[in-house]
Parts: structure tokens; sequence; C-alpha cells
């Protein structure tokens, strides 16, 4: 029971690197940009740049590589989809013939360079949840939420529920993975099977599984409530966010390369 | 301003739907019937009382989660009643539920315990310090940012109530904190609750069903049927056997053990409740029975009793049965998880199981024994050894066999070995009992005549009258009628052997005993073989008749309960992560103390009468 299966979610790893220390809005608002100036860029060169500053961010938020490739895993099969596609669904002068399907030049410039912006961005969006404890998102979005929550938009209601969203994952895949094996103990075949029957045979997970969330969602409430909670207003927070020295550098450092990447290319 | 909670005359009845019919309460729905008392500051105060004696409700009602629908509470001459006051009660009494799962609401432990102080709006660095503070009260200083869901159930419980501390309450009230956590968790809670009583004074109401807990109060409530029936020391209220039976409940060992005695003719003054009070009591009555050393006046027979102990013999119990059922032949699991981290849970595990056997597995929380016992229904396939049951091989003994076999090729084995999870309620699904016992056998592909027939004999074995039953919602049942109904999901596949894990963890007194009963009928049967993983040593003494003891995921103990907590010394059984059941301690220190008993007696009856016969034994030779 002690054991869990792979946690796409909380794939935060836990350190003190420069980009850890970062107030979490800075790098929001970088992954932001990131994404933003990646779709302008369209040349090899381009993403050469955007690739030498995702090693120095790797550098400094001190990420091993295998812990990126672990966030880019679950994303393989769309990857070597839209490759496949770009590769023989884009005319041009055929270098390659597998029956009806041609492999051209510009296809394979176009499955290179479509792959490198989606291997980017889901880098991207790695460094940002990977040097990021899921709470300090959570307050971060809250925070840049907050001058909309006039308007009457629920930013700490958002940021609370994504808070014990981030919480529960890991107890409830351990609950789902106790509740296959015990109806596998009862003799239900998840492994074989037509579409529909495997289909039928996830209703002995997912009722038991809803009621125990609504039961957890319930008891979670009660003791919320023991603890004085009543909603956003007047709360204090144990990390108080404050904007920096260090953000302010790696803000204009991340503007000027890549705003000037998507400008110079 | 009276300092203190004051209870008057509370009731409340919970509201059945939306509207409560005008003029009175829904009988049905009462759940406090006009309770009154004074909670002095600083008391040490605890609940106890069968499931639905209003316990969870009078504890809600302290802190203002609910409100009297007459009466009131009063907590330092606040009223609960009034919305103006609800934050400050929650802030004096601060409250910690059964489970540890569902009142963490942050991912890591100095969050979590930030929470209530940040509702408080407690600004930095008072913010800061408190939670340090709090978490260094709990033993758990360091562990600030640790991730919540990976912390034992112990720890867990220990950060839930470093939450409470952070907002300096006044009272601290406990809602069965024990009661989902291993024997190591336990003491955990326990040594922590009653050490900050001790040096912050604060006032704690603790619910239970545990009598050894109840002992370490001031002051016992038991609660039943929503009134209050006893109200004074723990040595006047537990002792009370008869009321305490009314409402399902059992009196400590010592008491018990007591009576025994005082009936046998022994002269011992009452309100003894805990062991070492029992112990002290016979060292200065009888200081003859100190004269004979430990060891020469171990003559007598055997403990002996009508207990489940090798009532059936290995071999014995099924017809045509030859040979072993099980045969595990060093056998060992690794995890293998992300990262590549290897987390071995079993290594070099080797036993066999004959049929009609009554197999305990025990060890300390992580110690592999769940991991075990899914190998024995193929949810798991060894990494290493290998393993037969019935006409099954697995790893190594599966000779030519590469792959391990899916799902569709299990299934006669599954039906084979019934396995109940821990918590198997919550693996209920159907819209009716009927429809979700009928689930298993269905999966076997049985006609519907036989689906029938399995159903309601299983709904039977489980002592519900299926016409009764069989049409009701799982969901519209209490906690231990949805067990039960659960482990008549498995008995409907008809096992032979029947595996259960940690049966009954978090059931009150009166299903624990229902449950071990029922599983004593089953097994007395001769058809099954049982296999209960559990952490519950007094269901290991009184319902099998050999244990194997699991640590670090070796086998390191396989013989009957009474060799197990008789030859193996307190040290060694505190490293398995074992608490011997209270007869067996009580024993324990009778002999420390010089007495000449006999050390393996397991159970109530034949430690009262082991010391009877020791005491006789004294008296002639004296």
């Amino acid at each position: 029971m002690a054991y869990y299966g792979p946690l796409a979610v909380g794939q935060y790893l836990p350190g003190e690197s420069f980009l850890h220390r970062l107030d979490p809005r800075t790098k929001i608002l970088w992954t932001l940009l990131w994404m933003g100036a990646l779709f302008a860029v369209d040349r090899a060169a381009g993403y050469g740049l955007f690739l030498l500053f995702l090693l120095i961010a790797l550098v400094l938020g001190r990420i091993p590589l295998d812990a990126l490739g672990r966030g880019i895993r679950p994303l393989l099969y769309l990857i070597l989809f839209t490759v496949l596609f770009n590769l023989f669904a884009t005319p041009g002068e055929p270098l390659l013939r597998l029956g009806p399907l041609a492999l051209t030049r510009a296809g394979l410039v176009a499955a290179g360079l479509v792959s490198a912006r989606l291997l980017l961005l889901i880098a991207g969006a790695s460094v940002l949840t990977l040097t990021t404890a899921p709470l300090a998102l959570a307050d971060g979005i809250e925070s840049l939420l907050r001058p909309w929550s006039r308007l009457g938009l629920p930013a700490h209601e958002l940021a609370m529920m994504m808070s014990i969203a981030l919480r529960f994952i890991p107890t409830l895949l351990e609950e789902t993975e106790r509740i296959m094996k015990a109806q596998k103990a009862r003799g239900v075949d998840f492994e074989s099977g037509n579409l529909l029957q495997r289909a039928r045979s996830l209703v002995p997970i997912l009722v038991p599984l809803f009621v125990s969330a609504f039961r957890r969602a319930d008891e979670l409430a009660i003791a919320m409530e023991a603890r004085g909670y009543e909603g956003g207003k007047g709360r204090t927070h144990l990390r108080e966010l404050s904007f920096g020295r260090a953000d302010l550098l790696w803000v204009v450092v991340s503007l000027v390369w890549l705003v000037g990447t998507a400008i110079w290319q | 301003m009276s300092r203190g909670i004051i209870l008057e005359e509370v009731e409340f009845a919970y509201a059945s739907g939306p509207a409560i019919p005008p003029g009175g309460e829904d009988e049905g729905r009462m759940a406090v019937r006009g309770i009154s008392g004074e909670i002095p500051p600083g008391q040490f105060l605890v609940l106890i009382g069968p499931n639905g004696s209003g316990k969870s409700t009078l504890a809600r009602l302290l802190n203002g989660l609910l409100t009297p629908t007459r009466g009131s509470v009063r907590v330092d001459g606040l009223d609960t009643r009034d919305p103006r006051d609800l934050r400050e009660i929650r802030r004096r009494v601060g409250m910690v539920f059964q489970n540890p799962d569902n009142q963490l609401v942050a991912s890591t432990v100095e969050e979590d315990v930030a929470f209530g102080p940040e509702n408080l709006g407690i600004p930095q660095p008072e913010l800061g310090r408190r939670v340090r503070s709090a978490l260094a009260r709990v033993g758990m200083a360091g562990y600030e940012k640790a991730q919540t869901h990976t912390l034992s159930g112990g720890q867990k419980q220990r950060v839930a109530i470093a939450g409470v501390l952070a907002m300096e309450p006044e009272v601290l009230v406990l809602d069965e904190p024990t009661s989902l956590l291993d024997p190591v968790g336990r003491h955990e809670i326990v040594n922590t609750v009653t050490e900050l009583h001790r040096s912050l004074g604060i006032t704690v109401i603790w619910i239970t069903h545990s009598m050894e807990e109840a002992c370490r109060a001031e002051r016992v409530w038991l609660l039943g049927g929503g009134r209050l029936w006893a109200d004074g020391p723990p040595a006047e209220v537990l002792s009370r056997t008869d009321l305490l039976e009314r409402w399902g409940l059992r009196s400590p060992a010592a008491v018990a053990v007591t009576r025994g005695l005082r009936a046998a003719g022994v002269s011992l003054p009452t309100g003894i409740i805990t062991g070492d009070e029992l112990v002290a009591e016979l060292a200065a009555r009888f200081p003859a029975g100190l004269a004979i050393r430990a060891g020469e006046g171990t003559a007598g027979a055997p403990c002996e009793s009508g207990v489940a102990t090798g009532r059936v013999a290995a071999g014995e119990g099924k017809a045509g049965g030859s040979g072993p059922i099980i045969r595990a032949e060093h056998l060992g699991h690794v995890y293998a998880e992300p990262g590549g981290r290897r987390v071995v849970a079993l290594e070099d595990v080797s036993f066999t199981v004959q049929p009609g056997e009554r197999i305990a597995v025990v060890g300390a929380t992580g110690s592999g024994k769940s991991t075990l016992v899914q190998h024995l229904n193929g949810l798991l396939f060894p990494t290493s050894g290998g393993l037969v049951v019935f006409d099954y091989a697995f790893g190594e003994l599966a000779k030519g066999v590469r792959r391990p076999p899916k799902d569709q090729g299990l299934r006669k084995l599954r039906g084979r070995v019934g396995l109940v999870f821990q918590f198997p309620e919550d693996q209920l699904f159907a819209e009716t009992v009927a429809e979700d016992v009928a689930f298993g056998p269905r999966n076997l592909g049985l006609d519907e005549d036989e689906v029938a027939r399995r159903v309601r004999q299983a709904l039977a074995q489980v002592g519900m009258e299926a016409e009764l039953i069989a049409g009701r919602s799982p969901l519209s049942l209490s906690g231990g009628e949805r067990r039960r109904v659960a482990l008549a999901g498995v008995l409907a596949m008809e096992p032979e052997v029947l595996v259960l894990d940690e049966p009954t963890v978090g059931l009150d007194p009166q299903g624990r005993e229902a449950l071990i009963g029922l599983l004593d009928n089953l097994a007395s049967d001769g058809r099954h073989t049982l296999v209960a993983v559990t952490h519950d040593m007094d269901l290991v003494a009184r319902l099998t008749s050999r244990v194997l003891v699991l640590s670090a995921g070796r086998l390191v103990f396989d013989g009957t309960p009474r060799a197990l907590f008789a030859t193996v010394d307190q040290e060694k059984m505190s490293e398995w992560g074992l608490v011997p059941p209270e007869p067996v301690a009580l024993m324990a220190e009778l002999r420390r103390r010089g007495f000449p008993v006999r050390s393996d007696c397991l159970t109530v009856a034949e430690a009262t009468a082991e010391i009877v016969r020791a005491l006789e034994a004294g008296r002639e030779l004296v």
C-alpha cells in the first residue's frame, strides 16, 4: 500500500536552486511567455536559442534530464502521431513511397520543427512544475488572478480547489489501485474482451471511487470548518509571495531572450 | 465568565431531508438525547460507547460544528449558537478526526499545520513560529517540507494534532484518532496526547473504543443511545461490567481477570482496571507467591481451554485433502518504483499451508504482509522464488511458463482463493445488496439459479437475512453491515481459502465481536482455510492456530500463537511491531515480579485459571 505508481502531476522536485527560490508568479509568467514566444518561432535557429535557454534553466533549477523525460513520456504518443502526420501529409517532392503514402523533404522538415516545438513546449511547462511546489503554484495563480476577483472571479476558491485536488491525487490513486485489486479478486477481467466489455468492467471501480471521494470531500469540509476556515477573507499565508531582485533579473533576461528570438528569426 | 465547557440538557437531531416536521424531532434521527455536564479546564475525559451512541455528534456539538436542537453548549461562557463567537470557539476547541487522510488539507506538512492559524489571520513571523513549535510538540520537527501523503498513519495524525495546536486551543477533542492506525501509530498518538495534557495542561476529550486508552483518562463518560449512562473515574466506570456489556463493550482484561479471581475466592479490592494495578495488588497481598522463583513453579498443566488454538489439526480439515494446498519456496517480491528505485517487499519466504488451517499473518506496517497474501490469488507474481496454490504454479515453480497468466486464466483460482481486502465495504458498487453479492459468482460464469442460491447462502453465512436485506442499497447500511455484505460477496464465490486483510480494523467492539464469531464459524466447518492479515493480537489469539510473522519482508516466525507469545521476548516483539494481547502482557508482568505463572496464557479465562492455580500452589508450599 505504500507503493505508488507514476505520479504525473506531483512531479515537483524539492530543492533550493535559483529557480526553486523564484516567486511562483515569476515562473508562471515565464512559462506563459515561453509558450507564447515559442509559437512565434518556426525556424531551426530559433529553436536552437530556445534549447540553449532551456539548458540554462535546467542548470539553474538543477533539473536532471531524466526528470524532464518523465514529464515528456506520457505525451510521447501524441508527439509520435504528430511527427508521422507531418512526415507523410506534407505535400512536396517525394523521397520515399510507401504505397499511397509519400515521404517528402518538406515533410521531414515540418516533422522536425513540429516535434521540436512540442518538446520545447512540454519542457517549458515542466521547468515550472518541477521547480514549483504545487501549493506555491496555487498561491501564485491565486495572486495573479486576484485583480480579477473584483469582477467576480473566485480567485481564492480556485486556488483552494487546486491545492486540495493536488493533495488528494496520491490518495485517490492509491485507492483506485486497491479497489481494482479487490474487484479483480472477485473475478473481474480488466485485460480481455471488446471495448464495451472493458468499459463495463470500469463500473465496479468508478462507482466505489466516486462514493469514497464524496465521503472524503464531506469529511474534509467538516475538518476545514473545524479549523476555522470561512473562505479567503482575512486569511494570512505561511508563504508570503515576494517579488525580489532575482525575479526581476529572470524576467528581464527572459523577456530579452525569448521575445528577441521571436522577433529576430 | 465560567471557564471550561458546560452542557445543559443538550439534544441533537439530524434533519431528515430538507424539512423537519414542525413541533417535533424525527425520533429515529435523535443522536443526543439530553446530556448535561461540566468539563473543567485541564481535564482528561474519555468518551466510550458503541457506534450510534452519539459520541461523534457530541464531539461536534462542542465546537459548534453542530448546534444543539435543544439545550445549550457553552465554551468558556461562549454559546455555540451565537454565530459571532464561532470562530473563537473553534480556536479554543480544536478537533482531530478519525481518518488521517481526510483531514489533512495541504500537500506539505508545514502548509497543513499553518492552515488553522492562517484562517485566524495570524501574520508572519508569528505564524511560522507557531508551526515550528506545534510540530516540535508532536515530535515532527524536521518534517516541515515532507509530503503529507508519504507519512505513516501515526505521523499523519500527529500532523493533524499539530495543526490544531498551532491555533493555541484550550481543548483538544479527538474523535477515535487511533482506530485506523497500527499498534505503532496508536502508541505514538496516545503518548503524544498524554504528554500534551501533562505539559500544556490542555483539556483532552478523547473518543475511543479502546479500553487501554480509556484507562489513561481522569474521567470516563459512557454513552449509549444518545444518553450519558456513567460518569466517573475510569476505575469506577470501567469496572461496571454489566453496564459495559449492555452497550456491547468489553471491560479491560484486567477487570475481567480480577472479577474471575474474586469469584474464585481471591480477596482483591474493586476498581482495578489495568494490568499493572492488578500485579501490584497481587504482589502486595501474596508475598508468598514471590518466594518461589519463576521457572520452578511452572509444573502445572499447560494453559488450555476452549479457544480455537489447535482445534483443527493440520490436514484434517478437508475430506480427500492430502498434501499442502499452498507452497511457497524462497518467494520474493520487489516493487520497481518510478525513477528506478527498487523496494524489496518480500525476501526468501518459504512455507506450506494444509487445508483447514487457520493462519494469522502479522508484522509491522510495511513488513510485506499484504504483498504476501496478494500472491495467493495471482494479484501479484513472485519476482524471485516460486509459489504453488492448488494446481496453479507461479515464478520459478511454473516450469516452462515465461509470462504470468492474465486475469481470465486466473478467474478459477480467484474463485478458490477468496481475498477480502482492507475496508472491503469501500468496494461495494451495485444498486442492491443482492446484486453486489452476485457480482463474484456471475464473473465465474455461473447460471442465474446457482448465483441466486449462492447469494442467499453467503448472506446467511454472514448472519444476514436475505429477504430483509437483499433489495436494499449497500449505501443505506451501517459500516459493520457493509463490511459483512462485502465479505458475503467473496464467500458467494465459495472459496476454499479465505484470505482477509485487516478484517477488524475500524469496527466498534460489537461489530468486531460479530465478525470474529462469524469467521470462527466459517473456519469450524472444516471447508475453509483461513488466512488473516492483522494487527489485532486478540484476534490472533482467539481465532488462529498458526502465526506467520513477517519482518522487513522476511518470514521470522512460523508457529502457534501460544508459542509466539510464550517464547518470544518483549524486545523481539516490539522489533517486529507486535503488541501481545492483554492477558499475555499481564502474565509476563507477573512472572517478571516473581510469580510462578506460565507465560503462555492467551485469554482472560486461561490467565484467571493460571493465577488461581499458582496462588494455590504457593499456599501449599508456605
